[in-house]
């Protein structure tokens, strides 16, 4: 029950901070947009005149997609490595963000200021920047260690050393599921870090991470069936977003605005997930 | 006279040798075999008599043959130093010596000479003298025009582990290229042969195999747990002393191959009266019907456009997964596919390879054109055959993949293949299999022949397409041809068809696809709507004269279509152009300049013009630039737009998970 007000409780925070909610939502739409205006460019100059363009529309054109990476694929790399960068940028705007959010969160009013947003921000950057370095690392050596279990039992995918493919998917039956619960408890604890973060404001964060560290193992089955219950939710999301995507095939250009409005719904609700799950959190902390 | 004489005896002896009077081939290399086979040391100990006539008018004072299995002895043969060591499985053979070759023990004639004091190992490709896989022998008594020899030998073949196409793996076997193999004697003016000339290639890392046709019956024992797979049809079988001898014979083939396992599980089916076996583990059964389904299509394709297929067996190994290095190769009445067991439907791998190992019954194992030297002639057609077949049963945009959303077909694939590669003009296809560069011989004589052919195919549509390959077929079924034998098979049916609509013949066709290594890549660079206008300036040779620029004609129009040649190749070509109502105009070029224009004046704007519409040029490097329309087709930009901008925002969301 505990969880599940826990997650009430985490939408009502969601709603109550809907401006926010929405910047989030404009800054990142604003930074892939940046990415996307020359590709768009990129593609009016090279394919905007071909009747392939349109003919592609209907279905999945491979010969379209193949002809316009031989051809005009180097421009077009060149378009998408310099789109990684945008992410990046993301990436370290999020972390700056992400101290505002949670001082948003933690605070509870609705009424904050945007400088006390930001304020909280730029106080909490260097230690969120450090934090994510650090489970970054942890979530690498996690990966490396099942993927090192991984060739192990199957004698390092050496097809001529295996009886069949039956032992490569038995292994996978039992390791993904395990790393996968390992891996999302990773990412609770540092759910739980920066929240910990926020209300102690140490300096040092070995104090924090050992104290997170201690909360997750007191409080794990109301911490951690919560966390389930946000993927779940993510989970269904996709599956919908999935399924109804599947049934449009933009070929005019209703079809093709209709498809924009539900992938942006789709980024919008996702951000918000992320938002329930910190409030969520939050409440249980609490 | 005496020569005719000869003849005439030839060919009653190879009757005789055949044991057979409806031979289909002419029976030149006929062997008679026991084999047994050790696993404890994993050898297999042979013996073999070969009857070999003399297809010529020579007199043969030697025979060559292939030791394959020399190759796989050390990392100094031609095989090794070519492929790159570390590329194969080198691990297994350095750590636990799990090395090939093929120990002879004893080589008479039929006087009882013993001729290993006359043999010696020759190079005829390289001068690698660590060489061993081309084996000459001196005979002591030379075998006269149409005449006959027979030579007996014993020799062990040490069985390599997990080697190329052959080996063993756990208690898998697959015996290919595993007994000493007489080569071809070519007699002048066959194919290459400029005068008689023994044709027998050492063994190279790219190509596979040529060999004459003939009749082999071959005893194999194996310990009484085996079940046996092998060309030809099951005659015998014997269990004696915890060993089963099982006789195949297989007539008029070029080759002979098998597999045992006491792992194997037996399928059986039939299609037309052919019997066919599957054989495979248990835990890759539930892959039967694939198998099956994907064959009888073929075999119907091949009944009803080529010819009969005129054996009673096929059996076909679906290897397990630690035998993956025997998959997808192809032998007289046998072929391998592919060893897996969880693809999805979808991802349609195993039928590929079953109709392209299929297709080379026809395509090398009948019409038995030399692999080494023009690998064209079998690889690619089968490569054309296989993505024809597969796109006309399984869809033309889904006979590959059509799972998750992504789709494509066999055609489509060879086009990615061949154009993807790093430099598609870095060897001619018609080169020596072991000539091609920088490991180009798979996507140039596989895909690009296909593309080839698919082109040809286009210019001269289907019927004739259908009709050369079937004339080709049933006239040269069972014998050697070359590229000039296929040519002139081309020529005579083209223009039996379309007199000399492509000129005095095809030939230029040919010489650009197999000699040269130029691309082609036509393109409507530019569509220009001119309004007219009244002349002005001085029209009339006076100054006082000048006049001025007037008003556009209204509803009057200039309206050109550029169409330009990119690339070196030159084929002939359609242009479809659009006008605004929505009128076509058809027009032809012979595509051999680098531009044309075609201009309009009329009363309606061009909207849009398309160079070949029928897409028959499949050899066309870029299909995109093949149409250009006046306005930007805005819709699909959007759409593109859109998609890469969600891609973009969930890699933000995925990457701030880390957060």
């Amino acid at each position: 029950m505990k969880v599940i007000k826990a997650y009430i409780l985490g939408w009502k925070t969601l709603l109550q901070l809907k401006k926010m909610w929405l910047g989030l939502y404009a800054i990142q739409a604003f930074t892939a947009m940046l990415a996307v205006i020359p590709v768009s460019r990129y593609l009016g100059k090279t394919v905007g005149h071909s009747l392939d363009l349109p003919n592609s529309l209907g279905r999945f054109d491979y010969t379209f997609f193949t002809d316009f990476l031989h051809e005009y694929g180097d421009g077009f790399t060149a378009l998408v490595s310099q789109s990684f960068g945008y992410v990046f940028i993301y990436f370290l705007v999020m972390i700056f963000l992400m101290g505002g959010i949670l001082t948003k969160i933690k605070s509870r009013q609705t009424k904050i200021s945007g400088k006390n947003f930001f304020q909280g921000g730029g106080h909490f950057f260097w230690r969120l920047f450090r934090l994510s370095f650090y489970f970054l690392l942890l979530h690498a050596i996690l990966f490396g260690l099942f993927t090192f279990l991984f060739l192990q039992q199957t004698n390092y995918v050496s097809l001529f050393e295996l009886e069949n493919e039956l032992v490569i998917i038995n292994t996978l039956v039992y390791l993904l599921p395990a790393y996968l619960i390992l891996a999302s408890i990773l990412f609770m604890i540092h759910d739980i870090t920066k929240i910990e973060l926020t209300q102690r404001d140490d300096r040092w964060l070995t104090g924090i991470i050992k104290s997170s560290l201690q909360k997750s193992v007191r409080h794990f089955f109301s911490y951690y069936p919560f966390y389930l219950l946000n993927i779940l939710s993510f989970v269904i999301l996709t599956a919908i977003y999935i399924f109804v995507h599947g049934k449009i095939a933009p070929t005019t250009l209703e079809q093709v605005i209709l498809i924009f409005l539900l992938g942006q719904l789709y980024v919008f609700l996702k951000i918000g997930l992320k938002i329930v799950g910190l409030g969520g959190l939050v409440s249980l902390n609490d | 006279m005496a020569r005719v004489i000869s003849f005439l005896v030839f060919i009653l002896l190879s009757i005789s040798a055949s044991g057979q009077s409806n031979a289909l081939s002419q029976r030149v290399a006929n062997y008679k075999m026991q084999v047994r086979l050790d696993p404890e040391k994993k050898e297999v100990l042979g013996h073999q008599t070969l009857t070999w006539n003399n297809p010529s008018s020579d007199t043969i004072y030697e025979l060559q043959y292939h030791l394959y299995y020399n190759a796989f002895k050390n990392s100094e043969s031609t095989f090794m130093s070519e492929r790159g060591l570390l590329r194969l499985t080198s691990s297994l053979q350095k750590d636990d010596c799990n090395w090939g070759w093929i120990e002879l023990l004893d080589i008479k004639d039929a006087d009882g000479n013993d001729l290993t004091q006359t043999m010696s190992y020759i190079q005829p490709d390289d001068d690698n003298t660590a060489d061993r896989t081309v084996l000459k022998v001196l005979l002591k008594t030379p075998v006269l025009p149409y005449q006959s020899t027979t030579i007996d030998m014993d020799w062990i073949s040490h069985i390599p582990k997990t080697m190329a196409r052959t080996g063993y793996n756990l208690d898998y076997y697959f015996m290919a290229q595993w007994f000493p193999k007489v080569g071809v004697y070519e007699s002048a003016g066959m194919r290459f042969a400029t005068e008689g000339q023994w044709n027998c290639h050492q063994y190279h890392s790219s190509g596979e195999y040529y060999s004459n046709f003939g009749l082999y019956e071959v005893a194999i024992a194996v310990p009484e747990s085996y079940k046996v797979g092998a060309s030809g049809e099951l005659i015998n079988k014997k269990t004696a002393d915890k060993y089963t001898t099982h006789t195949y014979r297989a007539h008029d083939v070029i080759d002979f191959a098998w597999t045992t396992s006491p792992h194997f599980q037996v399928v059986e089916e039939e299609w037309n009266g052919v019997q066919m076996r599957l054989l495979s583990y248990e835990y890759n059964m539930h892959f039967a019907d694939r198998y099956f389904t994907a064959t009888k299509h073929a075999m119907d394709f091949f009944d009803k456009k080529v010819g009969d297929y005129p054996y009673a067996t096929l059996t076909i190994v679906n290897p397990p997964l630690h035998g993956i290095f025997s998959s997808a190769m192809e032998y007289p009445t046998l072929f391998t596919v592919i060893g897996s067991s969880i693809l999805p439907a979808g991802v349609k791998t195993p039928e590929i390879i079953a109709i392209h190992e299929f297709t080379h019954q026809y395509f090398m194992q009948m019409v038995a054109t030399n692999e080494q030297e023009e690998a064209w002639l079998d690889e690619g057609i089968t490569n054309y055959y296989e993505s024809r077949i597969m796109d006309l049963y399984y869809g033309e945009h889904t006979s590959t993949v059509d799972w998750m959303g992504i789709t494509y077909g066999g055609m489509e694939s060879n086009r990615f293949s061949f154009f993807g590669m790093e430099n598609p003009k870095i060897s001619p296809i018609a080169s020596f299999s072991w000539e091609f560069k920088e490991r180009s011989y798979h996507d140039l004589v596989y895909t690009k022949t296909a593309l080839a052919l698919q082109t040809l195919s286009g210019l001269v549509g289907l019927e004739t397409m259908d009709d050369i390959m079937r004339t080709y077929f049933q006239e040269w079924k069972f014998k050697h041809p070359g590229r000039k034998d296929f040519i002139a098979v081309v020529n005579r049916v083209v223009t039996q068809h379309h007199g000399n609509r492509f000129g005095e013949n095809v030939n230029w066709f040919f010489d650009q696809v197999l000699d040269e290594t130029s691309l082609c890549d036509y393109a409507v660079t530019d569509i220009r709507n001119l309004e007219e206008q009244n002349p002005f300036g001085i029209l009339n040779g006076k100054e006082e004269d000048c006049l001025a620029p007037t008003d556009k004609i209204a509803g009057k129009y200039n309206a050109t279509v550029v169409v330009q040649r990119l690339e070196e190749m030159k084929v002939p070509v359609e242009i479809l152009i659009t006008f605004e109502s929505g009128r076509t105009q058809k027009e032809n070029w012979d595509g051999m300049g680098r531009s044309i224009s075609f201009t309009y004046e009329h009363s309606e704007k061009i909207l849009s013009a398309i160079v070949d519409p029928d897409r028959k040029i499949y050899l066309d490097k870029n299909f995109i630039n093949n149409s250009h329309t006046v306005h930007s087709q805005k819709t699909g930009i959007r759409k593109y737009t859109v998609q890469f901008l969600t891609w973009m925002q969930n890699a933000m969301q995925t990457v701030s998970i880390f957060i």
